[in-house]
């Protein structure tokens, strides 16, 4: 049962993802999440008695360390991606800011449309897409300036 | 400066997938894990929730598929298309 909640991945929103994606999307999108609540609402019968397992699987701390882990990791990221640009503005090389800004401008938008109509993957791939702009690179460290070896 | 403008939306855009796709589940699965009803013989707390989030998109596809006639066009060796709905709807 642990097993079958930790690989659900829930968010949010109340879907279970990975069942979701495991299901079929053309002909039955919700199996997966409809297996799911009937093993949920079984139960035993009367008179039966119960033998819990006790703690938790291995695999199912492991899956959660994963899980918690990456959002650490990309939230953490993402503040600190932030500092760096904020600290270091003015000293970055960016090419042709405006195309830049142009090109970002122009996959949120494609990936906002693509959200209002549904097509929640292909939103998510251009809302990524645009996660590469603006590139920049750091101005060369003149000879004087570059630490000896 | 418009690219300031571009770093800081990306950087609230990733803290939100983080959130949505890493941290609220895995505190999700956490909080359902310490349902004591999981240990016991009566129904967890994270399935009256999935019901809820479910049944209303479950009826709304299952009305779709019935109007669009689409089984009538399968082959009975279409097993995805004609077994699987019907399996989801039992469960």
């Amino acid at each position: 049962m642990a097993e079958m909640l930790v690989t659900a991945w829930p968010l949010p929103d109340g879907t279970r993802l990975l069942p979701r994606l495991f299901s079929n999307a053309a002909d039955a999108p919700y199996l997966g999440e409809a297996g799911i609540l009937y093993n949920l609402t079984r139960r035993p019968a009367p008179g039966v008695i119960l033998h819990t397992g006790g703690s938790l699987p291995l695999f199912v701390l492991v899956v959660l360390a994963v899980q918690l882990g990456l959002g650490l990791l990309l939230l953490t990221g993402s503040i600190r991606s932030l500092r760096h640009w904020r600290k270091h503005r003015a000293s970055l090389i960016i090419a042709r800011p405006q195309w830049q800004f142009g090109l970002w401008l122009g996959l949120w938008l494609a990936g906002l449309v693509c959200l209002g109509l549904g097509k929640f993957s292909v939103a998510l791939l251009f809302f990524v897409g645009a996660q590469l702009f603006p590139r920049y690179e750091g101005k060369p460290v003149p000879p004087e300036a570059a630490p000896k070896s | 400066m418009l690219l300031n403008i571009s770093r800081h939306v990306n950087a609230v855009f990733i803290v939100l997938v983080a959130l949505f796709f890493f941290l609220i589940p895995g505190l999700t699965v956490i909080h359902d894990l310490s349902d004591p009803n999981l240990r016991s013989a009566g129904i967890p707390q994270s399935a009256w929730q999935l019901h809820r989030a479910l049944s209303p998109k479950f009826e709304q596809w299952a009305r779709a598929r019935l109007g669009s006639q689409r089984a009538v066009a399968l082959t009975t060796q279409d097993i995805s298309g004609t077994e699987w709905p019907l399996f989801g709807s039992v469960f």
